[in-house]
């Protein structure tokens, strides 16, 4: 994968929500290089810094991008109309390892499990990777893919209907109660870790807030059944490593999130 | 390009002759080779490294950057290899790049800049040293450019251990900048870089919490651009040795009117994040208001400010 610096014309965006977005548009190059947890950094207009969102998923040359309004930068994004330029640097970014069953897994067809977790707009690099899991993986019968979907309240729950289009097993998990569990999706982990079949090797996939991955490796501590990827995000600079801003803290010392990540295995975190 | 008239771009820097004055300003370009294949290295004059201290440095707590309506705060507190790391690993990466290297130096004490400066001066390769008298991001330690003495006695000091470039950076964070960049001048530097950062800091009033780690940070982009500029003038009208202005430039008429206040080089920072390829369309501006103007030497250009 090798960065590039393209320009774009958006071909759409629409609301999803209240202050959800999508925005599509053609680039046969992003298309073709961009893998799971890869992010684009997008430069709109009267901002000074680039922004990096993840990509969505892809479909032929069109890349999908979804994102919620979180500052100045996204709520400019949102107006952007049909035909105008967007500049474009990616993909950019380590992206998900995806692990392959091990041989003996493939023939005993059981023994995987994959399990993405999505915290509200989380979801965003992880229908990407639900993509690529369902074109690869289930086409060996190899089990189902689990996605957990957290959000503030039925309104807000984000990309259901298209995940269990894919084919994955999709659950929710709301603060309100208004649709799934009552709670977050780490009761909705806990769950799917309770009841899986002994000797089941889980791969975690996640995409959310900082606490959300806090909660996350607390259940799995002493765990070594399962690991777990997660992307982080952070203010960037460059977007390309040399600045040295988007930093978080690891056990290992500060690492970048747009260089060393955004993939990181929790392990490494704490 | 047809019917090319002879136009020469080149500028010199104390002993270093650049092919173009677009000097990418450190911290903004890393050490180069990060870039390489996404950059035309061809259109930048010479690129000013990453700080390099003595020792490895970790940097400041994270969030490091934030922007704000003009400008982007800053706080990385020159993390870095260390000096051992940087000639051992990114020394020979940077030498198949064709351009110049400046590269910058940091220390907590006139003894840590000597040693690092000696260093580097007996590294080949090495084509300038900057020394970074001006980062606002080191907690508990003063920053040396604001005051002049203190400037002085760093850059004698390092006058004494290196024949190399020198080129001392300083902050635009003082009462009399022209005072401080006699000093450096004095001291023996053979040019100034001017201007670092100007503090700035910003809060979530949501969470009250300042949105930098590290509570404070530096202020650039295109909000400073008039206040460098002002000092770029005010310098380069006293003193004798090259300026390299900069601070805010985005696009070829912002470093045009650096040029036009005095500056030999110009450097780009801020900029180079958003546009790393931003050296190569400043330089073709550049040029075309050459030609437009009938300018045939770069070095015609400096300080022609028309009072």
């Amino acid at each position: 994968m090798k960065p590039k610096q393209v320009t774009v014309k958006v071909d759409k965006i629409e609301r999803v929500k209240t202050d959800v977005f999508l925005l599509s548009f053609v680039s046969g190059y992003l298309a073709k290089e961009s893998r799971p947890g890869n992010f684009l950094h997008i430069k709109v207009n009267s901002t000074i810094l680039r922004r990096p969102f993840s990509v969505h998923k892809v479909s032929g040359n069109k890349i999908y991008v979804l994102f919620r309004i979180r500052g100045r930068g996204t709520d400019i994004l949102s107006r952007y109309k049909k035909g105008e330029i967007l500049d474009i640097i990616g993909p950019l970014g380590n992206g998900f390892e995806v692990r392959r069953p091990k041989t003996e897994d493939r023939r005993l067809k059981t023994g995987i499990q994959n399990i993405l977790i999505a915290g509200g707009i989380g979801v965003a690099p992880l229908m990407f990777l639900a993509q690529h899991f369902t074109k690869t993986l289930n086409t060996n019968h190899q089990p189902l893919i689990t996605i957990l979907l957290g959000a503030k309240n039925k309104k807000e729950v984000l990309c259901e209907q298209e995940l269990k289009k894919l084919g994955c097993k999709v659950y929710v998990a709301t603060e309100d109660g208004s649709k799934g569990i009552k709670g977050t999706v780490i009761g909705l982990l806990e769950r799917s870790l309770w009841t899986r079949e002994p000797g089941t090797q889980t791969n975690l996939y996640s995409c959310g807030p900082k606490e959300m991955f806090w909660n996350i490796n607390q259940i799995l501590e002493g765990r070594k059944d399962v690991n777990c990827q997660v992307s982080f995000e952070q203010f960037m600079g460059c977007g390309l490593g040399i600045c040295c801003a988007c930093t978080i803290e690891t056990k290992n010392g500060y690492k970048k999130v747009c260089k060393d990540g955004p993939v990181f295995d929790i392990r490494d975190i704490w | 390009m047809m019917n090319r008239p002879k136009t020469n771009l080149g500028v010199t820097i104390g002993k270093l002759r650049l092919a173009n004055p677009i000097i990418c300003a450190s911290g903004t370009f890393g050490f180069g080779e990060e870039l390489r294949g996404f950059v035309d290295f061809g259109s930048v004059g010479a690129i000013a490294t990453k700080t390099i201290t003595l020792e490895p440095r970790a940097g400041n707590p994270p969030p490091r950057i934030f922007e704000t309506e003009c400008g982007v705060i800053n706080s990385v507190g020159l993390e870095n290899p260390g000096v051992d790391k940087f000639i051992s690993e990114k020394l020979k990466a940077m030498r198949e790049i064709d351009t110049k290297f400046i590269i910058s130096v940091g220390g907590g004490s006139i003894f840590e800049y000597s040693k690092i400066v000696q260093r580097l001066d007996e590294t080949k390769d090495v084509d300038a040293i900057e020394v970074n008298l001006s980062c606002p991001n080191i907690k508990n330690k003063k920053i040396v450019s604001q005051d002049k003495k203190e400037t002085y006695k760093v850059v004698k000091a390092l006058r004494k251990v290196t024949s190399k470039t020198l080129i001392a950076k300083i902050t635009p964070e003082v009462s009399d900048i022209v005072s401080v960049a006699v000093a450096a001048q004095d001291a023996g530097a053979d040019a100034l870089a001017l201007v670092n950062t100007f503090f700035a800091m910003a809060i979530n009033i949501e969470t009250a919490k300042p949105y930098i780690g590290n509570i404070y940070g530096g202020y650039s982009g295109p909000a400073i651009k008039p206040m460098s500029l002002y000092r770029v003038w005010r310098v380069a009208s006293v003193v004798k040795i090259p300026v390299i202005g900069g601070g805010g430039i985005t696009d070829a008429d912002a470093a045009i009117e650096f040029l036009l206040a005095g500056a030999t080089a110009v450097s780009l920072g801020t900029v180079n994040l958003v546009y790393p390829n931003k050296a190569k369309e400043v330089l073709a501006g550049i040029i075309e208001y050459m030609r437009r103007k009938n300018i045939k030497d770069i070095n015609k250009l400096r300080g022609s400010m028309n009072v």
